[in-house]
């Protein structure tokens, strides 16, 4: 995630086109910064977005607002669903009009019935539209399902592949490594699964399934602050733990090695396909510092790790440095007929309605050297086009068609976290997560403490959002200390009170309550994860300190 | 006759001539404070304001809160000495040194809260020499230098014929002192009318240079935009303060005096009736231009001075607001109006109430507007710290300390002036009332 | 003479404070620390203000990025005893003269924008960000005030460059203060205003253009666009 490609585009955005510009309609649970620069705040109960984007749905199909004719062409289980096994409703038209009528879905998520319907109207009528999600991380709601059901609204208002619609990046032209092959006493080592997520490796950690973990390298990853799967007990059991961090976070007190990596000041980077940025394009940062501390690139160590073995393992990593890998990485993009290096004629002249049909077909340069070496000093490289409406390559699914999947028929509107009582516990519980301590060692930054908070800033502290209204049915006054009891954890903050928290939400900054990790970190604040540990629902009860 | 007048007299002496223990006593306490103050000056001195409670926006306290209070007790001396004298009230002679006293001691320690309230005390010269003549502050320095100069000349020069008393009565190192002050003064008739003049003039320099001090205190608030403080009525809202405080001051010093050093039959029933009297007068004023204020505010309803006008009335400085209201108002109006309260008890517990409330009228002048800027964020509040409250107490007692010091020094009731008046005065005043009436006829 | 102005655009603000840790790293601010933030002693020349308007559901929440106004008609210049903050004639930037400033905060109490700020104390760094970094600018001592210049020091050099090169400064584009250098969404311009010439100068005559607390008579020369409104169809 780029946050400064983000605010770029949301200026982009408002600056708008030939004298019209687009809406924002943010649906979430709290005002949030996005929320404000919005031209219209949807609240709606968390963890139902995804409820929300099937109402919006029911309301395209029942007014004949779907672009019917790209559902035809290009959608597949509107009708029915492929490889049909009886599951009722049969089909996503069936489904959305039969389960998320307006006023099932009003009930469920708290947004009107003419709200649902408006919006339904606005995003069929105001061509191109773009329905995103980030996926509720924390909340009730089962994440897969939310990104699906969004999806699905793109899909029915027939903007893939269109410009202003849903884009697929395509991956740019480098000349990748060649496979790293099994080492001598282990040959298949190289072909068993990677694992995907924290659960995962909790699982492989704990039940040794796919595999038993001997060694844990971490790097820009503090799991045991961050995440709710990797508990300390479960890096205690991991034989071996490297970790790669600069700052000593949580999960780096438990390691046995530490090998602080470069700041990005100090190293190679390379980017493919930000988010966001539907050409195919190649990032490359350079060190412009020589390294302030006793600290080495990542990348260095894992080479000069490699070259410590033998055989094929040393032979995987032909390279000293990470500036030799990084360029034979980018010659590939010398071969490759189109695209352009970050210049200022790409700068300037990209944006330029004309230019964006032209063939823009790649410069000639003397030799591959010199081609990476200004590609170098001008960091990175772009294929300016986009094959709109080739849905072969953009919809890689096996009926080459955007398959609108039966998981929305079967795992519906079960919230992830369910069981237990939850009488007294009258709120939701919203995590969201401030600019200023994205990063991963934000919180130790001083200037950033400063800043945190959001969108009203409240420096150097947690705090907990909490409707004015609500807040003084409970007595409690802006900035009191405030105890929030949740099944699993009890945490104690002090209360903002905001007109953007919804009436039976309240919110918790994700961010603060480090036990490590620097002087400016330890010790501050609170960790919302900690009212979810152990499975608990995101739901809890407030009252005055 | 002489002789008889400087024995009836002698007891104003004593003062002077003689020390008890508890005058002792007293200087200890006073320095200890002052020392106290000292230490809390160092350490401000070394870290910085922000061992004060000040913030933002709340960048003026207790230290202009003081600066303003003490400037305007100094208008005692101006009224009555000055005022009366031109008046050819005779009733003013046992009280107008006691008021230039308390003029020329409070001033220091008025100005002496700007020196704690900067950031840079160590660049103070600063405003002399690069003087920036808009900034109502530089006003300030002009009117309270030319102000402080003045009074101090004036107490000096009435002073003149008590220090040859004074020369004439003690010996060694005490004559020597007495005698350079005293510039030969012989009593000669010349000198008496030279010295007549000149108090004359500076009697009359004087009133309109105090009048100027405290109207341009009010404008260092006035001349700002800010709520509440951008009032055009303030500059004589504060004189008229000023000599309301002045007068309670005085009203306090007089009795005090009076019971320490057995002066009733020069501090009489009467002197506290009439100033007591003047003290209502001024009573009544205040209320006139605080209900004038708040009123023009209320209907004018412009939202950022409400904000501050509510702060006042019913928000965080309720309190003080209501506090002031009675001590400045309440209970001064009903002890003073009232004949069988107007007594010396009553009228010392009505300068008392005044003193507090007028205190508490400059901390609700300075502050509430300082916590309710106009944009709507920074909203504030001010706790002092300790710093700020010893430094308050530890200048109440340098002011008492000097005023008590000087007490030692020189004979706190005008000596000659008391002569002047059983001598002169009474058979002045006598022809002057007969000036008022018709012509006797003889037959 | 330039008239030196910025636009901020209020539409475009993400409220990322990104302007505002830019600021402070070219200013040498030190980093305030829990207990000042508290106090409210938090120095910040640049300060992005949150604006809470309304009640659920209809709350509006606004980004209103506050700095010196830089005002042809300054009350705080108007105030100060010693003539430590002036008007410069020459670039039409409030400016301030740190070795003069004997800390009266008078002209803290006067700004109706609350933009001047007081060293409380002597500003400390941790070690880890020690010394501060921009030698261009010099490190206030305790007790007295400091506001934002915008920054002049960038001026400085670039009036050193144009000497050199034997011509003005240019009106826009070669001399910009860190916040409007950083500011990821683009929603911040700065240039001469009295050069009819530049985007700012036309900017300002936007129908969105107004000035803060107009009403005051202060003059600023720092122009916010309001923010627009999406038009259906």
């Amino acid at each position: 995630m780029s946050p400064v490609r983000q605010m770029r585009a949301i200026g982009e955005f408002r600056g708008g086109w030939e004298g019209r510009r687009g809406k924002l309609v943010q649906i979430e649970s709290r005002l949030s910064s996005t929320a404000s620069k919005a031209d219209e705040w949807v609240p709606v109960n968390p963890g139902t977005e995804g409820i929300l984007a099937l109402g919006i749905a029911n309301a395209l199909v029942k007014y004949h607002l779907y672009d019917a004719g790209f559902v035809a062409a290009h959608v597949a289980g509107f009708d029915s669903w492929p490889a049909n096994e009886g599951s009722q409703p049969n089909g996503f038209r069936a489904l959305v009009i039969q389960e998320y009528d307006a006023p099932k879905v009003a009930e469920i998520t708290g947004v009107p019935v003419e709200t649902i319907t408006r919006l339904a109207h606005e995003f069929a009528i105001s061509g191109p539209s773009l329905a995103v999600t980030e996926g509720p991380r924390f909340s009730s709601g089962n994440p897969a399902f939310s990104s699906v059901a969004v999806q699905a609204l793109n899909a029915l208002a027939g903007n893939i592949e269109k410009p202003g619609g849903v884009l697929t990046c395509p991956a740019p032209p480098l000349t990748w490594w060649p496979p790293v092959k099994g080492s001598g006493s282990k040959p298949d080592a190289a072909a068993k699964p990677a694992l995907d997520s924290v659960k995962s490796l909790a699982r492989a950690v704990w039940e040794s399934q796919p595999y038993r973990i001997n060694a844990l390298f971490l790097l820009g990853a503090n799991p045991l602050f961050s995440s709710l799967d990797f508990p300390r007990e479960t890096i205690t059991r991991v034989p071996f733990v490297v970790s790669f961090a600069s700052q000593l976070d949580e999960t780096a007190t438990y390691a046995d090695l530490i090998l602080p990596d470069c700041s990005s000041l100090e190293r190679w980077e390379l980017r493919t396909s930000t988010p966001g940025f539907a050409l195919s394009s190649v990032a490359v940062g350079s060190p412009v510092l020589a390294p302030r501390y006793d600290s080495r690139p990542c990348a260095q160590v894992v080479l000069d790790l490699a070259h410590s073995f033998e055989g094929d393992i040393a032979a995987a990593f032909p390279w000293n440095e990470p500036s030799q890998a990084l360029n034979e990485l980018l010659t590939g993009l010398y071969d490759s007929p189109h695209g352009e290096i970050f210049t200022e004629r790409f700068q300037s002249e990209y944006l330029r309605p004309e230019m964006r049909a032209w063939d823009w077909p790649a410069r000639k340069y003397a030799s591959r050297d010199e081609f990476v070496k200004r590609l170098l000093a001008h960091g990175g490289w772009v294929d300016p086009r986009y094959a709109y409406g080739d849905y072969r390559a953009g919809l890689q699914t096996p009926s080459g068609k955007f398959e609108l999947p039966r998981l929305l028929a079967t795992e519906a509107s079960s919230p992830v976290f369910s069981g237990g009582d939850l009488s007294g516990y009258p709120f939701e519980l919203c995590i969201f997560q401030p600019l200023a301590l994205i990063g991963q060692a934000a919180a130790n930054l001083p200037y950033l403490q400063e800043i945190s908070g959001g969108p009203q800033v409240w420096p150097w502290d947690s705090f907990l959002e909490i409707n004015p209204k609500t807040a003084a049915s409970l007595g409690i006054e802006n900035g009191d200390w405030v105890i929030v009891q949740s099944p699993a954890g009890r945490l104690k903050t002090r209360a903002l009170l905001y007109a953007g928290a919804m009436p039976n939400v309240v919110n918790l900054p994700l961010g603060q309550g480090h036990t490590a990790l620097g002087r400016w970190a330890k010790g501050r604040g609170v960790n919302p994860l900690e009212l979810l540990a152990n499975g608990a629902a995101p739901r809890v009860r407030v009252s005055k300190a | 006759m002489q002789a008889e007048a400087r024995e009836q007299d002698s007891l104003l002496f004593n003062s002077v001539l003689k020390t008890g223990p508890g005058y002792y006593a007293l200087l200890f306490v006073l320095i200890s404070t002052v020392l106290w103050g000292v230490y809390a000056y160092i350490t401000q001195f070394q870290e910085g304001l922000g061992v004060t409670g000040l913030n933002r926006p709340v960048y003026w306290g207790f230290y202009i809160t003081n600066f303003v209070f003490f400037v305007g007790i100094s208008h005692a001396g101006t009224l009555i000495s000055a005022i009366l004298r031109l008046c050819q009230a005779e009733w003013r002679r046992p009280i107008t040194r006691m008021a230039e006293t308390i003029t020329v001691m409070v001033l220091f320690f008025g100005a002496g809260n700007i020196l704690l309230d900067l950031g840079r005390p160590d660049r103070v010269l600063y405003v002399f020499r690069y003087s920036h003549f808009t900034s109502p502050l530089m006003w300030d320095v002009i009117s309270i230098t030319t102000y402080l100069v003045t009074s101090t000349t004036y107490l000096y020069v009435a002073m003149i014929p008590d220090i040859a008393l004074l020369r004439d009565r003690t010996g060694g190192l005490r004559r020597a002192f007495y005698s350079a002050l005293a510039l030969g003064w012989t009593g000669s008739e010349r000198q008496h009318r030279t010295l007549q003049i000149a108090i004359a003039i500076l009697a009359i320099v004087v009133i309109p240079i105090a009048v100027s001090v405290h109207t341009v205190v009010s404008w260092v608030f006035a001349m700002t935009i800010q709520p509440m403080w951008h009032s055009s009525i303030f500059g004589p809202y504060f004189v008229a303060g000023a000599i309301y405080s002045g007068i309670a001051a005085l009203l306090l010093t007089m009795a005090l005096l009076r019971k320490v050093y057995h002066l009733e039959d020069y501090l009489k029933e009467i002197h506290f009736d009439y100033l007591g009297e003047l003290l209502l007068v001024m009573t009544l004023l205040w209320l006139y231009f605080t209900f004038a204020e708040y009123i023009t505010t209320y209907y004018g309803h412009d939202p950022v001075e409400m904000r501050v006008f509510w702060e006042k009335i019913t928000g965080r400085y309720a309190v003080f607001f209501w506090v002031m209201v009675f001590a400045d108002f309440v209970l001064p109006f009903a002890l003073l109006c009232n004949r069988k309260t107007r007594t010396i008890p009553g009228i010392v517990v009505a300068s008392i109430s005044v003193c507090i409330g007028m205190w508490l009228e400059r901390f609700t002048i300075v502050v509430p507007t300082l916590v309710n800027p106009r944009l709507p964020w920074a909203r504030g509040l001010y706790i002092p710290s300790w710093v700020e409250v010893s430094l308050f107490a530890a200048f109440l007692a340098g002011f008492i300390l000097l005023y008590t010091i000087f007490v030692k020094l020189f004979p706190i009731v005008s000596i000659w002036e008391m002569r002047e008046g059983r001598e002169q005065g009474v058979a002045e005043a006598v022809d002057r009332i007969k000036s008022y009436l018709p012509e006797e006829t003889p037959g | 003479m330039p008239r030196w102005g910025m636009i901020i655009d209020l539409d475009k603000c993400t409220g990322c404070r990104a302007c505002v840790v830019a600021c402070k790293q070219e200013n040498n601010i030190a980093p305030s620390t829990e207990d000042q933030a508290d106090q409210g002693r938090l120095i910040s020349w640049m300060n992005v203000l949150t604006v809470v308007e309304g009640d659920y559901p209809n709350t509006r929440v606004r980004f209103l990025p506050m700095l010196c106004q830089q005002c042809d008609k300054p009350p705080c210049v108007r105030v100060c005893p010693v003539g430590a903050t002036y008007k410069s004639t020459q670039q039409g930037i409030v400016g301030q003269i740190y070795p003069r400033c004997i800390g009266c905060r008078y002209c803290a109490s006067a700004c109706p924008y609350q933009v001047k700020y007081f060293n409380w104390f002597a500003p400390r760094w941790p070690e880890e960000l020690s010394p501060p970094r921009n030698p261009d600018v010099a490190i206030r001592p305790k007790g007295v005030i400091e506001k934002c210049t915008f920054c002049i020091q960038r001026l400085q050099r670039a009036r050193d460059q144009a000497v050199i090169e034997n011509r003005q400064v240019r009106s826009e584009g070669e001399y910009v203060p860190a916040c409007v250098e950083s500011c990821p969404a683009k929603a911040m311009y700065f240039g001469d205003l009295d050069d009819q010439s530049t985007e700012i100068a036309k900017l300002t005559r936007s129908a969105r253009a107004y000035r803060v607390m107009e009403e005051l008579g202060t003059e600023p020369n720092v122009i916010y666009l309001k923010e627009g409104e999406w038009i259906a169809g």
